[in-house]
């Protein structure tokens, strides 16, 4: 049986109306199915090419308030029977949660260049050409030693029906590559590093860049010595400082979160927490990125929210149950597949550029942070940590050698108030988008003194 | 199963068809909600082929006569687009010592005699009883999770096994407030086997209690001074150890990468008060969470010494890296579910424990700290390492002080195991719930005595 979009249609419609007949007094059904090509490459080399195809159905049962779910990863009637069947075991042992109910449907926008017909039409020796490309490029310089790597694409479809009407289907391509290895020189191992990228489309694939990319970084790590210690400004590229500072926030701003009693910024909407006004929205509407769709796990249509709004707390980001508890609406921002029950996740993030040079930034910063490796306190904010992919900074701007075991800490509520600035320049990674940051009063403690 | 893979197993091709269902339980309850409650099933075939010199991997989840037909074409055709494009040649490796048969893991009062309702219960009890310890617990939670899986693994060149086994987990938080500070403990403990193995150690109650208090106690701990110290670490910090910052350098495709452990067997890398194993089975303590007794190519696993009184002794590995290393395959192949490619992975990874009693340990550091409550860790090719701990207790002349907040311990995995000058007589496993990560999940475990070393500490928050 060849699936498409709407054979899962059909499916989904089918496991509804069973749902109903044995028992459930509301159904949801969400089917999925994608083919996967890809190339992995191993130890300099190509280890192995692999193909995948994944089907999968998750059946949402209500039975008055309670819920149960099942999930297989079989599209057939005995299978689906199954599922439909422990979800409504689960539902009947669980307690009833006025906030286990369907949402209505609602309309839903077009978003274009989600599919690329090139992608799909991609064979086992392309993604491997593709592969070997990519190693090419990373290792022009014979001391860049790649442990994995890989290159694939994967052509999906989807489908949601529920029997409070919600019924949309979308297909959608993906081309990724990313890199994982270190550089090594002699017996010197330098620290590890990874790069990886994902577009809809093959044509915006550039794994001369992606390697190059790689190469630099890890070629950069050679020969570390001891960073600094000192209180005060260091520079967090934009990967650290989404990292340790946008991922704390975002946990923050999670409907769930606030409800539970968990964020820091609960009773914060309309307050501003950082000091340059810092605007983050997510948007899962742009047309051909990444996590672009027309509807959420829930068939709910995807919008933008502003999250940061000139560095005052702006929405929160509900599904359909958290929304329901709080008394608010689902900002369609519930993900998962058919193996997951929903929950609130990002689309595509953007944090918009400031208006410092990163020259500037430079000179004012004692290291440049790239990658963390340590612990944040999702709920306090506190953080510590190594600094990898890290460097010390001249007082001209210039990065005097590679660090190590250099560790940073704080808190980042506390740090928010201490951005001296924001680059000038969006970096864009997969499913995000912003600039470097140089904040100051930062804790680092390094070994050099 | 065994008769629908013989149809398809002699082939011109070495094939390896590896069948894996697995079911997954997870209740999870937060502040008085039952927030998750989930039946998942997820079986099918991976089919590995070794054609021209390379391998090709493909899976589905169709177990008809045409849908592994299928899967066995386009496993031989990415082998061929694999073949075209690699600089050597892989040549099969020798056939293992096998031991086929049916292994079917211990559980003691399995999880498969209670049913759904009693899981619920089970889940929202103790997230009630967390957030009934104390006024100051803003926040509680409780999580049970079990994966129930059955395998059959044949090769062309002589495997033949069949597995059953369960992997229980359960975790417990706890979100302690007062004004505007926050902190949170979380108690786990994950294992092989039955909820008679799951709670073995410790209770449910004794796993609630605790979260509670060390989330309260937290709030007004004192941060410690960063520096360079001498530390006793409790186990599940020593197995947070003895895994990331030296088990992920000896896996050998991470050797055959370069990392720091490359070229270094037969060299002295760690105190001689250490050996350190990784093993298929549950040495010391029984159920530890990462249990295999048959690895995912069907090589029976054992208990392999990576380091031997200080020496390095062994890497770990699957068949291909065995045979590239003139050695016989350590049982290390693993694959998280059906549609995965084995991997070098970890299995239960300890130091062997000494003969010091802890109280003993403890008075002789006249200057030093216990930590304790390992969180996520990561360590490095060149074996440089960072993991956070939540509980941190100076000792002082050889006394322990109070409970203090938690940071994060850095230094060089080898330096640290070389610095290793007193091990505990005690051994625990400690490391089974969670997953480790290397592409796709590993259901692992880890530990070991208390060990006493040097490490870099610093304070968490700055």
């Amino acid at each position: 049986m060849t699936i498409t979009a709407d054979t899962l249609l059909d499916l989904c419609d089918a496991a509804v109306k069973t749902a109903l007949e044995r028992g459930a007094s509301a159904a949801e059904a969400y089917a999925e199915y994608a083919d996967t090509l890809t190339a992995n490459l191993e130890q300099n080399d190509m280890k192995a090419v692999t193909s995948a195809t994944h089907a999968g159905i998750g059946v949402r049962v209500f039975v008055g308030d309670k819920l149960g779910f099942a999930t297989a990863n079989k599209l057939d009637d005995i299978t689906i029977g199954t599922a439909i069947d422990e979800a409504i075991l689960v539902a009947k042992a669980s307690p009833a949660d006025a906030a286990n109910a369907l949402l209505e449907p609602a309309p839903l926008p077009t978003v274009d260049g989600l599919y690329d017909p090139a992608v799909a039409a991609a064979t086992a020796d392309d993604v491997a050409a593709l592969a070997m490309r990519l190693l090419a490029a990373a290792r022009k310089d014979p001391r860049v030693s790649i442990d994995t790597g890989s290159v694939g694409t994967a052509v999906g479809h989807g489908a949601i029906v529920s029997s409070a009407g919600v019924r949309a289907s979308a297909s959608e391509t993906s081309f990724g590559a990313g890199l994982f290895g270190m550089a090594i020189d002699g017996d010197e191992v330098g620290s590890f590093d990874h790069v990886d990228k994902t577009h809809r489309t093959l044509a915006a694939a550039d794994p001369e860049a992606l390697g190059a990319d790689f190469a630099a970084r890890v070629l950069g790590q050679l020969g570390p010595k001891d960073g600094p210690t000192y209180q005060g400004p260091v520079l967090f590229t934009a990967d650290a400082f989404a990292e340790i500072f946008l991922g704390t926030v975002l946990g923050a701003l999670d409907g769930d979160t606030v409800f539970k009693g968990k964020s820091k910024l609960a009773d914060k909407r309309g307050e501003t927490i950082s000091n340059v006004p810092l605007h983050l929205v997510d948007d899962g509407t742009v047309a051909g990125a990444v996590g672009s769709g027309a509807f959420d796990r829930e068939g709910q249509p995807h919008r933008p929210l502003v999250l940061l709004d000139e560095g005052k707390v702006g929405a929160f980001m509900y599904d359909g149950k958290s929304a329901l508890r709080a008394g608010a609406q689902s900002t369609g921002h519930a993900s998962g597949g058919a193996t997951s029950l929903p929950s609130a996740g990002l689309t595509n993030l953007s944090l918009r550029a400031g208006d410092m040079p990163e020259a500037d930034m430079r000179k004012a910063a004692g290291i440049e942070v790239g990658r963390f490796s340590g612990n944040v306190d999702a709920i306090s904010g506190d953080f510590s940590g190594v600094a990898k992919c890290s460097y010390a900074l001249d007082e001209a701007g210039n990065r005097t050698h590679a660090l190590k075991e250099t560790l940073i800490a704080g808190n980042v509520y506390t740090l928010l108030h201490s951005i001296i600035g924001l680059g000038d320049t969006q970096v864009i990674k997969s499913t995000y988008r912003g600039p470097p940051a140089l904040i100051d009063q930062v804790t680092v403690t390094g070994r050099a003194g | 199963m065994f008769d629908l893979l013989e149809k398809y197993i002699h082939d011109d091709a070495w094939l390896e068809l590896r069948v894996h269902d697995r079911q997954t339980r997870s209740f999870f309850a937060e502040d008085g909600l039952l927030d998750g409650a989930k039946l998942r099933r997820h079986g099918g075939i991976g089919v590995r082929a070794l054609v021209d010199g390379a391998f090709g991997f493909a899976s589905t989840s169709d177990l008809t006569p045409a849908g592994i037909e299928a899967a066995i074409r386009r496993a031989k055709d990415c082998a061929r687009a694999a073949a075209k494009q690699r600089k050597t040649r892989i040549e099969l490796p020798p056939a293992a010592a096998w031991k086929n048969g049916s292994f079917v893991t211990d559980a003691h009062d399995p999880v498969s005699a209670r049913g759904v309702d009693e899981k619920v219960d089970m889940v929202l009890r103790a997230q009630a009883a967390v957030s009934a310890a104390s006024e100051r617990i803003s926040s509680s939670s409780a999580r049970y999770v079990e994966l129930v899986d059955e395998k059959w693994i044949m090769t062309s060149d002589g495997a033949r096994v069949h597995l059953r086994d369960v992997k229980p987990e359960f975790r417990v938080g706890a979100v302690a407030k007062d004004g505007t500070l926050m902190q949170t403990a979380v108690e786990a403990e994950g294992k092989t086997g039955g909820f008679g193995d799951l709670f073995r150690r410790r209770s449910m109650d004794d796993m609630v209690q605790k979260a509670a208090k060390t989330a309260v106690d937290l709030l007004h701990a004192p941060s410690i001074e960063g520096g360079h110290n001498t530390v006793i670490l409790a186990p599940d910090v020593v197995g947070l150890l003895v895994h990331e910052a030296i088990g992920h350098t000896v896996e050998a495709d991470f050797v055959l990468s370069g990392s720091a452990a490359a070229g270094k067997i037969g060299h002295k890398v760690a105190s001689d008060l250490v050996t350190l194993c990784d093993s298929g089975h549950s040495e010391y303590e029984p159920g530890a969470g990462g249990i295999v007794q048959i690895d995912d190519e069907g090589v029976p696993t054992e208990r392999t010494v990576i380091i031997e009184d200080g020496v390095l002794k062994s890497y770990l590995h699957n068949r291909e890296s065995a045979a590239h290393f003139g050695v016989a395959p350590t049982g290390n192949a693993r694959a998280f579910e059906y549609d995965d490619e084995p991997l070098i992975r970890m299995r239960n990874t300890y130091i062997e424990p000494g003969q010091t009693p802890l109280e003993q340990m403890i008075a002789d550091t006249p200057d030093g700290f216990l930590l304790a409550s390992a969180k996520n860790g990561q360590a490095d090719a060149n074996a440089e390492f960072m993991f956070a701990v939540g509980e941190i207790y100076p000792i002082k002349n050889g006394k322990l002080g109070p409970l203090h907040k938690g940071g994060t311990i850095t230094g060089d995995a080898f330096d640290v195991l070389k610095s290793v000058d007193m091990l505990g007589d005690a051994f625990r496993w400690d490391l089974g719930s969670g997953y480790c990560g290397k592409g796709q999940p590993a259901k692992v475990d880890a530990g070991g005595p208390h060990v006493r070393c040097q490490v870099s500490l610093s304070s968490q928050g700055g």
